[in-house]
């Protein structure tokens, strides 16, 4: 299998860097055909080369506004059993309080996709884990639902499915007695599009979410997170998250 | 040798009675994992703030006396004290079969308990769930070959290297089972190399106790009084490690309040916790280690069977508690995601998680038990677990 | 062995496989034709290794981001789904439809779709930005389900 990851390599690279190319001619003006001509193909295997992540202006990002939360739960069919305790949510908002001053900011928390997940150290199975794009994920396949990661994670960001579900998402498999949570919409990233939470916070809310290439230093996340301040939450215990908050 | 131990014959009828106790609820435990298991776990007092419930507590407490209940045997042959001798080997079966029951216990709270195939087939090396797969089954070997060399006259003589060799097993295993909490960084009650020997002594507690309880049981049915020597040895050894436990405990708590990141979770636990401060103060502190630690160094009653039994008892009341408070009560207080700031959601951040045990996770893990007693009083019928009087009378 | 007890063990051998047989023709899982001309595979090569497939592609997908629909499952469903009298799909794994009819027949548990969705999604299109490259397997294939006349099968 590494063998053949390897073989992949020149392709990421070359999406890259062609990438790179890409962003200077949309400028131009050719943006649907070259990005046609951009998209991974189906066959392609991801690639290290990319690290997918997420930058969240909390500056941005208003009380109230849940458009992320609708996003995501309409994308992978999160709707739940009206049992708030045992229904899963893969992305939330928060409300922080700072104690002392009372400033609050407000904010989505999901998955962080860190680079040394502590779910996927705890996994006994190897069902979670972090792919070569920097996604964590569980493999549902080899999940036993021993919700030792749940345990592990420091974001509260997974939820163990409590009871059947029927009208799954075709891409979005997801089911009774495993261990769920955020995939970055990984169905959208193979695909050359952004996450739901991202579309419907640019679509219906603030447009504090910017999704991209953490390692390509020529996209907006890259360039935005050199130029300004950003922060990890809980980032004490060095865990490189994919997700960031700026204005936190 | 073998002609020292025999089998049990009893045909008291309270035995009997006591069998078919055993395998209904064993069965009911049984019954009530399949019905989580069809239902989802939304049936049970569990969700996605306190993931791990009772099932776990008993699993736990089952895998903890497992390796504690070596210690009459490790005695024995270990330390080659002659007196402990004869119930070597219900030492060992009683550390086999609890073990077995623990890990019935933790694979039918799994989410797909089906996929245990998957469990013994993928392994993630820095899990230490992984290696405990490990731990446990070789435990259950080492100890099986132990009990081989207790049992066939010609390995007699490899009995004591056995012994060492699953001496120092079961402490590793026991600091693997510690290791499951100690290593979880992100939660305040758990992110403490602490957590290993609390869980070794609590594990010598258990085991004791129950060995107490077990042999007692047993005896009334194979006319085999445990002598009183024995008993008081095995009492005071009980006292010393529930005194050493409450020292631990003491040194755990005092080390995390003297960080100031630990008060919230320190004034949660020890002050304003509801019923885990409750369960905390009473069960684990009180009646499961003042108590019985009293009992028996400063009271002549506490040195009598009846007494020796009680103290027992109160020890299993005592570190059940400390499982419930330790596994629940550590979950229930929510994760800091924000030091010094307070957070809100619809996820139940920020507040302290509702746990509730419900009737069928009661009815596994106490089926869990019955399970490992039931094994235990079985297999005495058909090996020659228990000490036959002749030894025990020279022993002494 | 004497030769009459041999005798004897052949007539039962020979009784039993005649009547596992035409058990077989008798039971014979029913299920409705996919679309289009062919499968993807010959028919005998997808009866006897589908599961293969499918996990070999549930691999490389899970891992790899690999997204091609020839042996996905996703495909399968997308080809082999029924729809009702009222234009409603019928879930593929309901009593008598594709996988789960001759699971049944074969008594094996169908485990995929406890997660998995058994119909294709129903008003994607409208939910993504850009109506991506994953909804356009059912569409450019032109593959055909397995024949499933009984007497088929017996004849394998
Ligand atoms: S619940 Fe599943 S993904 Fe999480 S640690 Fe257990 S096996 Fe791994």
């Amino acid at each position: 299998m590494s063998l053949s990851c390897k073989s992949k390599q020149p392709d990421g690279q070359r999406r890259r860097l062609l990438g790179g190319i890409a962003g200077a001619v949309s400028l131009g003006g050719g943006f649907s055909l070259i990005e046609l001509a951009l998209a991974k193909s189906e066959d392609e295997a991801i690639s290290s080369l990319n690290r997918w992540g997420l930058l969240i202006d909390t500056a941005k990002c208003a009380s109230g506004c849940d458009a992320c939360v609708k996003g995501c739960n309409t994308e992978h069919n999160l709707e739940g059993f009206d049992r708030p305790e045992t229904d899963a949510q893969w992305i939330r908002k928060l409300e922080v309080t700072d104690r002392q001053t009372g400033h609050v900011s407000s904010l989505p928390m999901l998955c962080q996709h860190c680079e040394d997940p502590p779910c996927v150290d705890v996994c006994p199975t190897g069902a979670s884990f972090r792919r070569q794009d920097g996604v964590v994920l569980v493999d549902k396949h080899t999940c036993i639902g021993c919700r030792y990661c749940v345990m592990a994670c420091p974001y509260k960001a997974r939820s163990f499915v409590h009871e059947s579900l029927y009208n799954q998402k075709s891409y979005s498999p997801r089911g009774k007695g495993t261990v769920e949570s955020c995939t970055l919409c990984v169905h959208r990233i193979d695909d050359d599009r952004t996450p739901a939470c991202v579309e419907s916070c640019n679509r219906d809310g603030n447009g504090a979410m910017v999704f991209g290439d953490l390692n390509d230093a020529d996209s907006q996340i890259a360039k935005t997170m050199r130029d300004s301040a950003s922060r990890q939450v809980r980032e004490d215990l060095g865990l490189n998250t994919g997700v960031r908050y700026q204005n936190l | 040798m073998s002609s020292h131990f025999k089998t049990l014959q009893s045909k008291h009828i309270g035995y009997w009675m006591i069998v078919i106790l055993l395998a209904v609820m064993a069965l009911a435990g049984y019954g009530a994992a399949h019905y989580m298991e069809v239902q989802g776990h939304w049936v049970t007092g569990m969700n996605n703030q306190v993931v791990w419930g009772l099932p776990h507590v008993f699993a736990i407490f089952l895998i903890l006396a497992a390796s504690g209940a070596l210690n009459v045997a490790s005695i024995s042959s270990v330390f080659g004290r002659k007196v402990y001798k004869p119930w070597s080997r219900l030492s060992a079966l009683l550390a086999v079969c609890l073990l077995v029951a623990g890990l019935i216990v933790l694979v039918l709270d799994l989410g797909r308990p089906e996929r245990l195939i998957v469990a013994m087939t993928h392994y993630n090396f820095k899990s230490i769930f992984a290696w405990n797969i490990f731990l446990y089954t070789g435990f259950i070997l080492v100890v099986a070959g132990y009990l081989w060399t207790m049992f066939e006259r010609g390995m007699n003589h490899h009995t004591s290297k056995a012994g060492v060799f699953a001496f120092a097993w079961r402490f590793v295993l026991t600091s693997g089972t510690g290791s499951i909490f100690g290593f979880l960084v992100a939660r305040q009650f758990y992110d403490a190399a602490m957590m290993v020997p609390m869980f070794i002594v609590l594990s010598l507690i258990l085991g004791t106790a129950i060995f107490i309880l077990l042999s007692l049981l047993l005896a009334q049915w194979s006319q085999q009084p445990v002598l009183p020597e024995l008993l008081e040895r095995l009492a005071s050894l009980l006292a010393i490690f529930i005194v050493l436990e409450l020292f631990l405990v003491t040194v755990f708590h005092f080390t995390n309040l003297y960080a100031t990141e630990h008060h919230g979770i320190e004034r949660f636990i020890l002050i304003d916790g509801g019923i885990y401060t409750f369960i905390f103060w009473v069960g684990q502190i009180f009646l499961g280690g003042v108590v019985p630690a009293v009992l028996v160094f400063l009271s002549a009653w506490g040195q009598s069977p009846q007494g020796i039994k009680l103290v027992a008892i109160l020890a299993v009341l005592g570190a059940m508690s400390q499982l419930y408070v330790t596994i629940i009560g550590g979950q229930a207080y929510p994760l800091v995601l924000f030091p010094g700031k307070e957070v809100s959601s619809t996820f139940y951040d920020g507040v302290v998680a509702q746990y509730s045990p419900s009737m069928p996770e009661l009815l596994l893990g106490v089926g869990g038990v019955a399970l490992a007693v039931l094994l235990v009083i079985l297999a005495t019928r058909i090996l020659p677990f228990m000490p036959d009087d002749r030894v025990s009378r020279s022993a002494s | 062995m004497s030769p009459g007890r041999l005798i004897l063990l052949g007539v039962c051998m020979v009784t039993a496989l005649v009547s596992a047989t035409t058990s077989a023709v008798a039971d014979a899982p029913v299920f409705p034709r996919g679309k289009g001309e062919q499968c993807v595979e010959p028919t005998q090569t997808m009866r006897k290794n589908h599961m293969k497939f499918l996990v070999h592609q549930r691999d490389d997908t899970v891992y790899q981001g690999v997204r091609t629909t020839k042996h996905s499952l996703k495909n399968c469903v997308d080809c082999h789904v029924q729809e009702d009298s009222a234009g409603q799909f019928i879930p593929i794994d309901a009593p008598g439809q594709f996988c789960q009819s001759c699971h049944e027949f074969a008594s094996v548990k169908l485990d995929c779709f406890e997660c998995h969705a058994t119909m294709p999604d129903q008003g994607h299109a409208n939910l993504g930005n850009t109506p991506g490259k994953m909804g356009s397997g059912a569409a450019s294939l032109t593959a055909h389900a397995f024949s499933t006349k009984p007497s088929d099968d017996a004849a394998q």
